[in-house]
């Protein structure tokens, strides 16, 4: 279109001339920053979509950190009932040593004296704290869960830690359910035997051994139950990774500019822009006043 | 016929020309001038007469300067001005609102709300551990503060809307003033005959610029005088001009524009459809309002939400019943008055992670609760949850500011088109005078040896004698 006026074409290639000047800012801006959502309204369905993808991120990164620390609790729980089940063999070797005739009572209060430290092991067990926390007192995490004579004076409420929606994990049993199941009490069984080396009564002795061997499985069946919490916390923790790295591969595509195309745009916009200014300064001195 | 008419004719001519390339230097030094109309001059011959049994031509006569005005362009370009400044303000308004709100990074709402709730399972995980209280505390402090500046900042953008709707409205009165004078001015000179060119371009001109600011419609009568319209009302006609200014409407306490004449106001408000002034009204009544109801209600829900599991729940010290934020009296204002409650603020063991007073001090059972706060549906009337609440109001605006950035681009380039067809049609073009120039200096100089060959002929004759 050939316009009639000067100025009105000028007008024209100056309105050019702001907008070239407007896309080599942005483009400038965009390969600064490669930042995609730098102006949320330039994709505003994904600006959308990036704040619950960040916000799952987060989500994610959270429970990553709470199954690390709960795996670090386990961790020590199960070696604490390692322990507690070495003890327990040691009482099973001395009981079955014991329940012979061949000793004398003498013997059995020598006995009775080591029995007495195993005692002492198993509250120490059952009382064991990780970082101030104590494991085997449900919510009660401040004090000792367990009187010397085994009685259980912790929370009864397990504590648990929040997986990923309603979803939750127990970490902090309640010790009763794990030291005072009847027939299988470690407490007990050591006190039996422990009385029946008092009384130089061999035939308690045997009948102890049953006990301390059940409290010992017990033992082992609450390691079985720590083990699958600890087992699910590492399928959990790689669930968790593997949709953390997706999500951040998403928000990658989202949020960053890729490079290359930032440059380019970059390179086009500058290209555009010396267009514009060329062909401004090109109609502001094309005259024909310039020939008369 | 005589030599002596030829002479006079000559002079005539000359004069023709003079004035023909004064036009041409008026049209060349207002080439840049906004509103300035293209002149011509309208040359006519001079009546004939007998003489000798001959008609004779008289020569040529400057008769009449015109100006290349084009009714239909014009009309659509004041429009198009109108809706131009409308668009440019709705635009800057918008872009104001993204940067203020739309961020999506850190800082931001979303960003704040995530964090409360991590850290709500991660005080699931600690319930004792008093750095993780504070932590929350702070979350549920930060939180609380960009609702407010979010909420303030919409509330500052309708008030800046509704000072620049005054300060827009004082402008104009000024040109309505001079509209009316020169009406006064235009009418008398071209009742006596004369040109008001250059008084109808600077008319037009404070026209344009009224238009830029709000919608007008204009009606010229046949003494050229223009009256001009706003909201359906007369503002200017003939030599008057009424008042234009602002009162505060009691209901509202937002400014209104109304048109005063002799004391009697009329609100012409809700006529008012294009121009700067539509734009912040538009953004001062609906744009702002409208997020501020979507903000309200979000912090609104929230609260609520997360209230009811905190109050049911047990803090350290073993006192339960407690909010977390202090309780919103309604949804209208619940995000600019959004606060940590009294009873829990600075008191980290006030915070409720127990649901059992007798779990005390690792039940953390309250705080798994109000974590899955996180997934509950509990804003848009039970469907979205709260981050998807977050996220449809981002989404929103952002969408938002683009159609508004998309309509400003379109009628920019409407306004560019129409303006270059107001160029074609009635601006100056400077080829076109500098043909002229050559075109009026070539008559004056052959019109000058016709006067000089005449007064040779009339030497010769005065030699005889």
């Amino acid at each position: 279109m050939i316009y009639r006026a000067t100025f009105g074409s000028f007008k024209q290639v100056q309105q050019l001339m702001v907008n070239a000047t407007d896309r080599l800012t942005n483009a400038s801006l965009d390969a600064s920053s490669l930042d995609r959502l730098r102006r949320p309204s330039s994709h505003p369905a994904d600006a959308a979509e990036v704040v619950e993808l960040r916000d799952e991120l987060e989500q994610y990164r959270g429970l990553e950190d709470r199954l690390s620390s709960a795996a670090r609790e386990l961790s020590v729980a199960d070696s604490v009932l390692d322990q507690a089940e070495d003890v327990l063999v040691r009482a099973s070797e001395i009981a079955i040593s014991m329940a012979s005739e061949y000793w004398s009572a003498e013997d059995r209060s020598i006995a009775a004296a080591e029995v007495s430290v195993l005692q002492d092991s198993i509250l120490g067990a059952a009382n064991a704290t990780y970082g101030g926390v104590h494991i085997f007192a449900g919510t009660a995490i401040d004090t000792d869960p367990f009187l010397a004579d085994g009685t259980y004076v912790g929370s009864a409420i397990e504590r648990s830690i929040p997986l990923f929606g309603a979803d939750t994990l127990v970490i902090g049993r309640t010790g009763d359910t794990v030291f005072n199941q009847p027939g299988e009490d470690p407490f007990v069984a050591l006190e039996n035997l422990l009385t029946a080396l008092q009384n130089n009564d061999a035939t308690a002795v045997q009948i102890s051994i049953d006990e301390i061997d059940a409290a010992r499985a017990q033992m082992v069946e609450a390691r079985v139950s720590y083990g699958a919490a600890l087992s699910r916390i590492e399928d959990l923790t790689t669930a968790s990774q593997d949709a953390n790295t997706a999500i951040q591969s998403v928000l990658g595509t989202l949020e960053e500019l890729d490079a290359g195309e930032a440059f380019s745009a970059l390179a086009q916009a500058q290209t555009s822009y010396e267009a514009s200014a060329a062909t401004l300064v090109q109609t502001l001195q094309t005259s024909i006043f310039k020939y008369m | 016929m005589s030599l002596f008419h030829v002479l006079h004719l000559g002079s005539r001519a000359l004069q023709s020309s003079q004035a023909g390339l004064q036009t041409t230097a008026n049209n060349v030094a207002n080439a840049a001038t906004d509103g300035y109309h293209r002149q011509e001059m309208d040359f006519r011959t001079v009546g004939s007469y007998w003489s000798g049994g001959l008609l004779l031509g008289q020569g040529v006569d400057a008769a009449d300067v015109t100006s290349a005005y084009d009714r239909f362009t014009e009309e659509r370009m004041l429009d198009e001005h109108s809706n131009l400044g409308y668009s440019e303000q709705l635009g800057h308004a918008y872009e104001a609102l993204e940067t203020l709100l739309g961020g999506v990074g850190d800082g931001s709402l979303s960003d704040h709300l995530t964090s409360l709730f991590t850290n709500f399972d991660a005080m699931a995980v600690s319930p004792s551990d008093t750095t993780i209280r504070q932590v929350i505390l702070n979350d549920a402090s930060n939180l609380a503060r960009e609702f407010r500046s979010q909420a303030e900042d919409i509330m500052g953008l309708a008030q800046t809307a509704d000072e620049s709707i005054v300060m827009g409205v004082e402008s104009i009165n000024g040109y309505l003033a001079n509209i009316a004078s020169l009406n006064e001015t235009i009418v008398a000179r071209e009742a006596a005959g004369g040109s008001a060119n250059d008084l109808r371009d600077e008319r037009g001109r404070l026209v344009d610029l009224v238009a830029a600011q709000l919608d007008v419609q204009l009606d010229e009568a046949d003494d050229g005088s223009l009256t001009v319209m706003l909201g359906g009302h007369a503002a200017v006609q003939g030599g008057e001009s009424r008042q234009l200014s602002t009162d505060v409407d009691p209901i509202t306490g937002w400014h209104r524009v109304v048109l005063d004449r002799d004391g009697v106001t009329t609100n012409i408000t809700p006529q008012i459809r294009s121009g700067e002034i539509a734009a912040h009204l538009q953004v001062r009544d609906e744009v702002s309002p409208g997020l501020s109801d979507e903000l309200d209600q979000l912090a609104y829900d929230l609260m609520t939400g997360i209230n009811a599991v905190h109050s049911a729940g047990w803090g350290l010290d073993g006192v339960t019943g407690r909010d977390l934020f202090a309780p919103p009296a309604a949804v209208s204002g619940a995000a600019i008055a959004m606060e940590v409650d009294a009873a829990v603020d600075g008191d980290p063991d006030a915070l409720a992670a127990a649901a059992d007073p007798l779990g005390l001090p690792g039940d953390g059972n309250n705080a798994i609760a109000l974590g899955d706060l996180a997934g509950a549906l509990l804003t848009a009337g039970g469907t979205r949850t709260l981050t998807e609440g977050l996220s449809d109001f981002t989404g929103n605006l952002a969408a938002d500011v683009a159609t508004a950035d998309a309509a400003h681009s379109l009628q920019l380039e409407v306004s560019t088109a129409i303006d270059g067809m107001w160029a074609q049609r009635s601006g100056v073009s400077l080829e076109e005078e500098a043909a002229n120039l050559i075109r009026f200096q070539d008559s004056y100089d052959a019109m000058a040896n016709v006067m000089q060959i005449t007064q040779q002929m009339l030497d010769t004759l005065l030699e005889i004698v």
